[in-house]
């Protein structure tokens, strides 16, 4: 177990490695990514206004971008390791500070908006499988495909149009309060829920059809102790590995849901990031929301063979 | 007939139909756009501006005074343009690297796998927008985002199937006859990955339009004046208490464009490739 464990902590650190060095080059080898444009853009404001040599040399020094990228690189690698992800351009922080400001709002709204999705996903999936072919099953089905296809955006939107404008119920936007916390997590949770339920209904499907289910059946207990006590526990397991399949939604539709609602979080800095053309902040942002979204995957993989001792982690 | 009976299989799909009928009426929309539309899709008149869907303007006008049904009109035409573009170029590519990865087999498939998982550790929307945030926004640079990731599905479910055929009999007879690798790939591999990633550029289909729309609601995609239908939501989401509409009708067609391809996608699954059913598409 420890030893499976290892390698493929071996195997998530050499893709960290991978991924940050292609997010590095990406971001510095662009026609933009010179002292004097820097200057002009983020520190003159006008591209216009040719910027001093003192100034440029001085820019690129702090920034470290007056030596070959392969070695830029490496120290900047260095550095990351150490905990100091470089310096803003636009506000001359530390990148690394600027994204553990907003990070317990990103992790909030995430744990929230799964929440979100197991409470209506896991019910309905039940519920479908259990009613297979009915009325409702359809309903349950075709809502999925729905809940799949809105784009989250414009759910955003209607919700606050519903919600907010016409039923004034809750803040359009803005942190604070629990209430700050519920339309976007819907948002977030919707997609997610619908995904949830599918994955529910066809692992519950299968679990039912197991002799132990038609035992339970047939020393005479209620359906619903057959339902909760035993099929259920078993066709859970496979759920858990939707938070790991989702986390890619999730982060990413926090970047767009944090935006509509001016949500304090780490995906409204990494488009604000990109709109200014920060690119050490864009580089922080993206290397951060990779490393969770990788390290997300490996827990859930590893708890997997817990929860289900069929499959011990061996390869 | 096995292409006969999938057909029939397909059209017993109710859901999968009235997609079809949609997407095909849409297309008919897009390609007709400058014969349909009633008014120009750009053309600023500020006497106009704001009006609630009446029967001169069906969807109402926005804050320039530009006719919101004319615009969603060419917006579908954008919308397709680029979703075929982006749905070629990475089933092209994907296709390509799985048929290699799987069929060489070796160092070169050790080597472009290293690299999809590299791919696959991010998020895909955050790769998009790497790419986005070092090439800068447009309509172009959306393209090349979304592309850069969106060929990871296709090498995958190639490289799976490539691998499966590989093995069979009729791969090893045709190499004791003296069969090329290029032949038997064109011949005997290519036909056979072919139904799955059908599957796949459908479902794709729909994830491309959302993430188009998705980069031009942040304001990185398709740029004002061009009406595409995420750029028009998000210049229209300043007016959401007074003008509705301008956030309703540009949502709802994203909405149902996706929907009918998932639900194409859905039934084109079920009826050629009963394996797949469990497969959930992000």
């Amino acid at each position: 177990m420890l030893k499976s464990i290892l390698k493929r902590l071996g195997i998530v650190i050499l893709v960290l490695v991978g991924a940050t060095a292609l997010v590095f080059f990406m971001l510095h080898y662009i026609p933009g990514e010179t002292p004097d444009v820097i200057a002009r853009y983020i520190f003159i404001g006008n591209i216009e206004i040719e910027p001093s040599n003192e100034a440029v040399a001085l820019i690129s020094q702090y920034y470290d971008l007056d030596r070959p990228l392969v070695v830029q690189y490496f120290s900047w690698l260095g550095e990351a390791l150490q905990g100091n992800l470089g310096m803003s351009y636009k506000t001359g922080q530390p990148v690394l500070d600027e994204i553990v400001i907003r990070l317990p709002a990103t992790i909030k709204l995430a744990v929230v908006s799964i929440l979100v999705s197991l409470i209506i996903g896991i019910p309905l999936g039940i519920v479908a499988a259990i009613k297979q072919n009915s009325i409702l099953d359809y309903i349950c089905s075709t809502g999925a495909v729905i809940g799949v296809s809105i784009p989250n955006f414009w759910l955003a939107l209607l919700l606050i149009m519903v919600f907010s404008l016409y039923l004034d119920l809750t803040p359009v936007m803005g942190s604070g309060g629990i209430e700050h916390m519920i339309l976007p997590s819907i948002t977030l949770g919707t997609g997610m829920a619908a995904v949830t339920a599918r994955l529910t209904r066809s692992s519950m499907l299968e679990v039912i059809r197991q002799d132990y289910v038609r035992t339970a059946r047939g020393k005479g207990l209620p359906e619903i102790t057959v339902v909760v006590r035993h099929a259920m526990k078993n066709a859970l397991i496979p759920v858990i590995t939707i938070i790991g399949l989702e986390m890619g939604h999730l982060l990413g539709g926090t970047v767009i849901v944090e935006t509509i609602f001016a949500w304090p979080g780490i995906g409204k800095l990494l488009i604000d990031a990109i709109s200014q053309r920060d690119i050490p902040v864009i580089q922080g942002c993206v290397v951060f929301i990779t490393i969770m979204y990788v390290f997300v995957n490996l827990i859930v993989d590893l708890s997997y063979s817990i929860f289900d001792p069929r499959i011990r982690y061996e390869r | 007939m096995s292409l006969l009976r999938d057909v029939r299989e397909f059209g017993k799909n109710r859901a999968a139909m009235m997609g079809l009928i949609v997407i095909c009426t849409l297309i008919m929309i897009a390609l007709s756009a400058d014969v349909i539309s009633p008014y120009d899709p750009t053309k600023i008149i500020l006497e106009d501006k704001l009006q609630a869907p009446s029967i001169e303007h069906i969807m109402g006008t926005d804050h320039l005074g530009r006719d919101v049904l004319s615009r969603i009109i060419h917006g579908s035409r954008l919308t397709f343009q680029l979703s075929i573009i982006v749905v070629t170029i990475t089933a092209i590519v994907g296709i390509t690297v799985g048929i290699i990865s799987g069929y060489y087999g070796g160092i070169v498939d050790e080597i472009l796998m290293r690299f999809v998982d590299i791919l696959l550790a991010f998020p895909s929307i955050i790769l998009a927008l790497v790419v986005i945030g070092a090439l800068g926004p447009g309509i172009n640079n959306t393209i090349l985002a979304i592309s850069f990731v969106g060929w990871l599905s296709y090498a995958r479910v190639t490289r799976g199937s490539t691998l499966s055929i590989k093995e069979k009999e009729f791969i090893e007879s045709a190499r004791s006859i003296g069969s090329g690798d290029l032949y038997i790939i064109y011949k005997h591999v290519y036909p056979n990955v072919l139904y799955p990633n059908i599957v796949l550029a459908t479902l794709h289909m729909g994830s491309v339009i959302l993430t188009v729309a998705a980069l031009g609601f942040l304001g990185l995609g398709a740029q004002p004046p061009t009406p595409e239908w995420g750029t028009m939501l998000n210049e229209g989401k300043e007016f959401l208490r007074m003008c509705p509409w301008l956030s309703i009708f540009p949502g709802l067609m994203i909405m149902i464009t996706v929907l009918a391809f998932n639900f194409i996608g859905d039934g084109l699954r079920d009826a050629l490739d009963p394996r797949m059913k469990e497969v959930v598409i992000k």
